[in-house]
């Protein structure tokens, strides 16, 4: 195999070295430096955006934590409001029945007593009309001798004209 | 079939003899192709980057990949230490890489397809691991050949051995990489060959394979680079944490 014609070692051992030498050297120089630039300047890009994430999120965990306690806070007082209007209106509607029933019980006993003051009144009045007209009748039979009969179709008749008169009445 | 030469295409000629110091430095087509390779390389991804930007374009994006596959190879191979090692083992890697690809190219030559050439890297990265044995573990790096949990009376058995498959390492990872270049650019050229003779009506047969070949023999070039290269991940690793 003409690989191993050994007259052409020495060159190319020293040509393979060269090569390997010169590539190593511009590699370093020419390509690593700007691979490594746009890598290391994306690195921070991404770590500087990371950053800036995280901080976004620790900020939108605050505020929704904040506003969680203000919405919570605003329910308890949503809640303690209703509950004082709730007991004021139960506490109106309780004072108001009250009312309402005492000012039944007045007009109820007003209205009893004025069924009894005219009940009274009308008795007094019969009874005054009554005692007068029986000393009317009194007074005409003590007059007149008059006959029983007449007497007794006398006080009749007064007691008939006593009941007209309670009748129109 | 009389001019029929499979080896043709992995004969050194010397284009300029030169000579430095009583060291044959002569200029062949070895040298050329290799120097070819790593232009070629070099010139082909600094195309890529062109534009470098935060938000990469496709070209920069391709050579982004190419960049990190090798970072996380070596990073991964190397335990603690791989980063220093990126730029080494990124010129092992492309330099063996272009050199199996830019002999796919028609009439070109494969530098790896001469065992010297993937010896040279071979016996240098084997070179490079026994230093850092003996720099970092001094001589009783020695032990580390000693099996652990064996009986002590074979010992004298098992040392050799071990020692034998570390020497062979170097031999492996040469002869692997020429062996598979050679064996892949005498099939295509033999399949080639059969092309240009078969009578036309039936010449798409074998140029149909040619390609089905060549698509193959890019995927070796590529395969081949990664072994070459994480083997040296390996054995660099092995060496910084050898125990003995």
């Amino acid at each position: 195999m003409p690989q191993f014609d050994a007259r052409f070692f020495p060159s190319e051992i020293f040509w393979t070295l060269v090569a390997f030498v010169l590539l190593f050297l511009l590699l370093r120089q020419l390509v690593l430096p700007r691979i490594r630039a746009v890598l290391d300047r994306r690195i921070r890009e991404m770590q500087r955006d990371m950053e800036e994430a995280r901080r976004l999120r620790e900020e939108a965990e605050r505020l929704r934590a904040d506003h969680d306690a203000r919405l919570k806070q605003a329910g308890e007082e949503a809640r303690r409001m209703f509950d004082e209007s709730e007991r004021r209106a139960r506490e109106r509607r309780r004072q108001l029945m009250d009312e309402w029933k005492q000012e039944m019980k007045r007009r109820q006993r007003e209205f009893h007593e004025d069924i009894e003051a005219s009940k009274n009144r009308a008795v007094r009045e019969i009874r005054e009309q009554s005692a007068a007209l029986i000393v009317a009748a009194t007074e005409k039979i003590l007059r007149q001798r008059i006959h029983p009969d007449e007497a007794e179709e006398a006080v009749r008749e007064l007691l008939a004209q006593l009941d007209e008169e309670r009748k129109e009445r | 079939m009389s001019g029929m030469q499979p080896l043709h295409p992995f004969e050194v000629h010397i284009l300029y003899p030169l000579e430095l110091f009583g060291w044959d430095i002569s200029i062949s087509n070895t040298s050329v192709a290799l120097i070819g390779s790593v232009l070629v390389a070099v010139l082909a991804l600094l195309l890529l980057l062109r534009r470098p930007g935060l938000l990469p374009d496709r070209l920069q994006l391709l050579a982004e990949s190419y960049y990190l596959f090798v970072y996380r190879m070596t990073v991964s191979n190397i335990r603690g230490h791989g980063e220093a090692y990126v730029p080494a083992i990124l010129t092992l890697f492309t330099l063996i890489a272009a050199s199996n690809l830019i002999g796919l190219l028609p009439g070109a030559f494969t530098p790896t397809t001469q065992i010297v050439v993937t010896g040279t890297l071979a016996a240098s990265v084997f070179a490079y691991t026994l230093v850092l044995r003996i720099r970092l573990h001094g001589w009783r790096f020695i032990l580390s050949f000693v099996p652990a949990g064996v009986p002590v009376w074979l010992l004298p058995l098992m040392m050799p051995i071990e020692l034998l498959s570390f020497m062979a390492r170097p031999v492996s990872l040469a002869v692997r990489l020429f062996a598979n270049m050679t064996a892949g650019h005498t099939v295509l050229g033999v399949i080639a060959f059969f092309g240009l003779l078969a009578p036309w009506y039936v010449q798409w047969v074998p140029m149909s394979l040619s390609v089905v070949l060549l698509a193959v023999e890019i995927f070796i070039a590529a395969i081949q680079a990664y072994i070459f290269s994480v083997l040296s991940c390996v054995y660099i690793d092995d060496a910084i944490h050898a125990h003995g």
